[in-house]
């Protein structure tokens, strides 16, 4: 998602335009190569997982017969393979792969016996409850923290930016660790693993809400500041607008179009720290899931699991786009 | 953990200033950005950051000199001591000095951050100069491969690469390079772009010079700007990548002194022996935010000129 | 049977002081309360299938012990009592065994319990389909199940095999509905039907196994505290990964029991008043080095002893399990009557080691002072599975690293995966491992030092890592598996562990560590003394 971070950068790094500067792209034909583009990118995704997944050492037979050190006898292994379709010539089985694939069938988990879309669907509510919340949750540290150091003049900027520095750097285990340690066993404020309700979700999301703050912060901060000194701002305040109007009506909400455009990127950093995350407070999820699967060379949800991953991801970058194009006219407008 | 930010931090920070450039000096977009507030003053921030990394960089180099200890000399009988005077950071499980260890692993720590981001952003200036300079096709197949890599979240990625390689100090390495790789492709893409379109390049093709000379002489000198503060922003977060594979089991193997094995072996023990974790994990915050500092200061010094 | 309950009562209240739970902060004891729900949080590996017949590990039957019954269990003294079986009797040339069936037990299907029960499940377990390994490979002797009346089962062995009441004391040959098992294997897997004290009532992957009390509950071992249902109305069964947060959540409450507790918790938690700890070491082999005999360097017995002797294991595991695991000079567990312990032949001697080198030819030096040897390192690889030794272990395993090395040793240790593991075993590509074997009797000596244990089964995995290829083995194990005189069998035992130990095969560490911690709120709690996993029918919450 780097290059729509800022307006000016904005078309060259976009999936589906072509990449080189363009006049005038209508909307219709826009939508169409986003999808193309990201139909490409789904098959792209499927395809490299497969064959990567087969460079991994071992027999998936054995994966399906009672996971690594089964003792399973000849029989069992060749009924697995028969049951999988792994006797099958390599090029067969991407066939066979691709077109499930386009039925929307992503294959059967080898450890869990189940259905890799069953496996995914009961695993994904949790995942996405944490993201979301977790994001919400940056975003509104990372706006306390831009507003607070825009308008707490310079002392503040310093300590925010160096927080956000901070905050960025601190490794998800480690944090989620100490939170354990300060909340739970010694305070004993919050549980330190899932439970049902609110309350076990309060410390997988501050953990998770806590690094990407800080990325968010910076990037929010300093589109803020670029916005209270550009010229439509000035324009307001020639008009006679107030001080605090300016700032809540007009710079803010410019302020807040890069932090959309991050979206996509935030996506994939807190699926992969709900890989920690999840892990350290035993909850439910597709990070989990992933670690499990990759772990138990489980290559159906493994693959499952990726491609479910990028599909969400373009539709995120698509959607995160879109409203770059509404909340940005200019995008609209003006080509470069 | 999250290693594609700081490119994308920077993304935010540089390309306002990048499409104009630094190099094309006195653009639109500089004048606005004199009257930064916010921004502690570089010299004093530099200075900090610049001092805390060459002591580090002095423990990488010579940790003998720092702590003349062996951070590998065992010592039952002097396991999970608290900070004392003798032993500063405490020690671990098998009696050794943590501040021993912290030092001598300072080298195998950085070494494991440097060449993380060297394998990324030289992936990545690859891949970026291809696009921004090849025929219009290789930038569109570039791109697509971009998108395509960009679709697997970076620990997925690494997770793969190294079930598929081995774990260990060097898999993992390659594995945190390599999915950074493509955010920082994008940067230097658009860079390339930009820097192409600019009119002192179009004056050099006007003027007949080669590809070749246009690339050294112009195109990589601009780029380069970015590329140093890619780098340093890159290191920090790789180191903690790094130590999140450690904490998974899939990364340096015991007992190499490197903090995020260290922190892995601790990690166990953290409710009754906080330092085994405290320690190396401090240094891990403390060498990303140090590098992440410099490369925002010059960064910021860089808009300024 | 009351006088076993009380002198049962007796020793638990026993252990529970030894236990260190000197100060209770609850009244304890009173009568036990129906009542509750119990959360028991596992640090084990979610099973990917809850019938422990399926493949066959620890954390299976960690679970399976909560609805899945045995036909034959084992009191603390190791004498095996009545379960599902009443009585057991074997004939003269020890071919066929026949078991008489407790009267009137049914599934929680409503299945009864008859010897066509015990037919289908032999049957179940030996079918190539199910992809059994643990039960498929203790029942290797067995070829058939005779129904000679409803409650008389009569099973039948090619050879005899003198560990058959042993093996069929585990969780992972526990009898299942045969109306169950006729279900597919998805759905048997998802909630296997027994006789059990409790029944699964779901399971929510990666978050728990909802057990519900079964309310027509008949069946008990002869040793449990009661008779009747269990009193806990359910047992929620968590998945919690991380040490560190498992131990949180039973300080704050959220579960009331947890395993796999790592030494520094054990201690930390003899401070917590709130908190009890159950000791319960795992049957058996003991946890051991084994030194691969079939490549060099450890081809030469010479080599395995000075390795042996340089290596510091008590100094180890003094400091990093801070008394909660006492050294082992055995092959086998400490709870296994029949093992053979020899203290001599592993002490600390770093001369001796030296002088062992010196005769074996590996005299000269490398620029790190390893010993060589032909311009050879004596260098060990040693694959270590992340997932088999918990950190303490390999920690100890960088301390005998450490000593080992200021004998001349290079020892390599490899961190892996289960799978990368277990592949590096199965291409020959060790010197050195470390590999827990948990089975009933001392008839895992046959599994671990048996000639036929080199041979890789089809997936490669094989037991015999120490690759021992002795003849003079071979036929004792197999004398003592055919004999059906108890004393003769632990002398043929004895021989076979004298022999093990003086060929300096394996190093043995400690029994294979397994700890519980519960609240004190939990009353009634043990681990059954068969694979030592947590029994839960006598359990009551006292809160």
């Amino acid at each position: 998602m780097a290059g729509s971070l800022t307006p000016t950068a904005h078309p060259t790094a976009r999936p589906g335009g072509a990449g080189r500067p363009r006049t005038r792209l209508p909307a219709l034909r826009w939508l169409l190569l986003r999808l193309g583009g990201a139909v490409f990118v789904v098959w792209a995704v499927a395809t490299v997982t497969f064959f990567a997944i087969r460079l991994i050492p071992g027999d998936p037979a054995e994966a399906i017969v009672g996971g690594p050190g089964s003792q399973a006898s000849d029989e069992a292994l060749a009924e697995a393979r028969a049951d999988y379709g792994l006797d099958q010539p390599l090029p067969v089985q991407y066939l066979q792969y691709l077109g499930r694939l386009l039925r929307g069938d992503l294959g059967r988990s080898y450890a869990l016996r189940d259905d890799v879309t069953t496996v995914i669907g009961e695993n994904v509510g949790g995942t996405l409850t944490l993201a979301v919340a977790s994001l919400a949750l940056a975003s509104v540290i990372a706006l306390a923290l831009a507003v607070w150091s825009a308008r707490g003049g310079r002392a503040a900027g310093a300590v925010t930016s160096l927080l956000e520095i901070v905050a960025a750097a601190v490794p998800h285990f480690w944090l989620a660790i100490s939170l354990i340690l300060l909340f739970s066993s010694t305070l004993g404020w919050l549980p330190p693993v899932s439970v049902p309700g609110p309350l076990g979700l309060v410390l997988p999301v501050v953990t998770l809400a806590l690094p990407l703050s800080g990325f968010l912060g910076q990037v929010m901060r300093e589109s803020l500041l670029t916005a209270l000194s550009s010229p439509f701002v000035l324009a307001a305040r020639a008009r006679g607008e107030g001080d605090s109007g300016v700032f809540w009506r007009h710079a803010l909400r410019h302020a807040a179009i890069p932090a959309i455009g991050l979206a996509g990127w935030a996506f994939g950093a807190l699926i992969s720290g709900a890989v920690v995350v999840e892990t350290i407070f035993a909850r439910p999820g597709i990070g989990r899931s992933l670690l499990s699967a990759v772990q138990g060379r489980d290559v159906p949800l493994v693959t499952g699991i990726v491609i479910s991953v990028a599909i969400v991801y373009m539709i995120v970058t698509t959607l995160t786009d879109l409203a770059d194009r509404l909340v940005d006219p200019r995008l609209r407008e003006e080509a470069r | 953990m999250t290693l594609l930010p700081p490119t994308d931090g920077l993304t935010a920070t540089t390309t306002p200033a990048a499409s104009p450039t630094p190099a094309t000096r006195g653009g639109p977009g500089t004048a606005a950005r004199g009257r930064r507030r916010w921004m502690p003053r570089p010299t004093v921030t530099m200075a900090a950051s610049a001092t805390v990394l060459a002591v580090l960089a002095i423990a990488a180099l010579f940790p003998g000199l720092v702590a003349p200890g062996d951070p590998l000399a065992i010592d039952p009988s002097a396991s999970f001591q608290a900070p004392s005077l003798a032993h500063p950071f405490g020690t671990d499980e098998s009696g050794r000095d943590i501040l021993t260890r912290v030092v001598h692993g300072a080298g195998p720590s950085l070494l494991i951050g440097v060449s993380a981001t060297a394998i990324g952003v030289g992936l990545a200036l690859v891949f970026g100069l291809l696009a921004g300079l090849g025929p219009r096709w290789l930038d569109f197949g570039t791109t697509r491969l971009l998108e395509v890599l960009f679709a697997f979240p970076g620990l997925l990625f690494a997770l793969l690469f190294i079930v598929v390689y081995g774990p260990g100090i060097v898999t993992s390495t390659i594995a945190v390079g390599l999915s950074t790789a493509p955010g920082y492709a994008r940067i230097i893409r658009s860079q390339v772009l930009v820097a192409r379109r600019s009119p002192y390049l179009e004056a050099a093709t006007v003027l007949g010079r080669g590809r070749a000379w246009r690339i050294t002489r112009h195109l990589l000198p601009n780029v380069a700007a970015t590329l140093f503060v890619l780098v340093t922003l890159g290191i920090g977060q790789s180191i903690v990548w790094a130590s999140s594979l450690s904490y998974l089991g899939l990364g340096a193997a015991p007992p190499t002194a490197e903090w995020g094995a260290m922190l892995s072996a601790g990690r166990t023990y953290i409710t009754s022996f906080w330092w085994m974790t405290f320690f190396p994990g401090l240094f891990i915050v403390i060498s990303a935010v140090a590098t992440t500092l410099l490369g925002r200061s010059i960064q910021a010094r860089s808009r300024r000129s | 049977m009351h006088r076993r309950l009380t002198s049962l009562l007796a020793t638990t209240a026993a252990a529970a002081l030894l236990v260190g739970c000197t100060a209770e902060a609850t009244p304890a004891s009173g009568d036990p309360v129906t009542g509750g729900t119990l959360v028991y949080a596992t640090g084990d590996a979610e099973p990917t299938c809850l019938d422990p017949h399926v493949g066959g590990n620890y954390p299976q039957a960690l679970i399976a012990t909560q609805y899945l019954e045995s036909l034959v269990s084992k009191d603390t003294d190791g004498e095996v009592i009545p379960w599902l079986a009443d009585s057991w009797q074997v004939s003269d040339d020890g071919l066929s065994w026949e078991f008489t069936l407790k009267e009137g037990v049914t599934f929680t299907d409503g299945t009864p319990l008859t010897s066509a029960a015990v037919a289908a499940n032999v049957a179940h377990v030996q079918d190539p389909a199910t992809a059994s390994s643990t039960g498929y490979l203790a029942l290797a002797k067995v070829t058939g199940v005779e129904e000679v009346d409803e409650l008389t089962a009569r099973i039948t062995l090619s050879s005899p095999d003198s560990g058959l009441l042993d093996s069929l004391s585990q969780t992972w040959l526990a009898i299942q509905s045969p109306t169950a098992l006729e279900r597919t294997q998805e759905e048997n897997c998802e909630a296997p039907v027994g006789t059990g004290p409790f029944m699964v009532e779901a399971w929510d992957r990666q978050e728990s196994v909802t057990l519900s009390r079964n309310d027509d509950y008949s069946s008990p071992p002869a040793d449990a505290a009661h008779t009747g249902a269990a009193y806990l109305d359910g047992i929620e069964w968590r998945f919690i990964p991380d040490s560190a947060s498992r131990y949180a959540a039973l300080q704050s409450g959220t579960v009331d029991v947890i395993d796999n507790v790592q030494p520094d918790t054990i201690v930390a938690a003899e401070d917590d008043d709130a908190i009890d700890h159950i000791d319960a070491p795992r049957p058996g082999a003991s946890n051991r080095l084994e030194l691969n005999s079939s490549v060099t360097p450890f081809d030469d017995i010479l080599v395995r002893e000075a390795f042996i002797r340089s290596a510091n294991v008590d100094d180890a595991v003094s400091s990093l399990f801070f008394g909660t695991a006492e050294r082992s000079y055995s092959a086998l567990s400490s709870v296994e009557t029949l093992g053979v312990s020899d203290e001599s032949l592993f002490e600390y001697d770093p001369d001796a080691a030296n002088d062992l080198l010196d005769e074996a030819g590996w005299t000269g030096r490398d620029a790190d002072g390893y010993r060589t040897k032909d311009g050879e390192t004596l260098a060990l690889t040693f694959p270590v599975s992340t997932n088999q030794s918990i950190p303490a272990e390999q920690s100890l395993f960088e301390q005998l690293q450490s000593t080992a090395a200021e004998t001349g040793f290079r020892v390599d240790l490899e961190p892996l995966d289960l799978a990368s593991w277990y592949a590096a075993l199965g291409e020959n590509d060790y010197d050195l491992v470390s590999a827990p074997y948990t089975k009933v009797g001392a008839d895992v000596l046959r599994i671990l030092f048996d000639t036929s244990g080199t041979v890789p089964a089809p997936s490669g995995y094989f037991a015999n890592h120490a690759q021992v290829k002795d003849p003079e083995v071979d036929a004792l194990l197999a004398q003592a598996s055919a004999t059906s005189d108890a004393g003769e069998r632990a002398e043929l035992y004895a021989e076979v562990q004298q022999r093990v130990l003086e060929g300096f095969y394996i190093l043995p560490l400690y029994d294979q560590q397994n700890h519980y911690l519960h609240s004190t709120d939990v009353q009634g709690m043990r681990a059954l003394p068969t694979v030592s996993t947590p029994a839960l029918y006598d359990a009551w919450l006292g809160r």
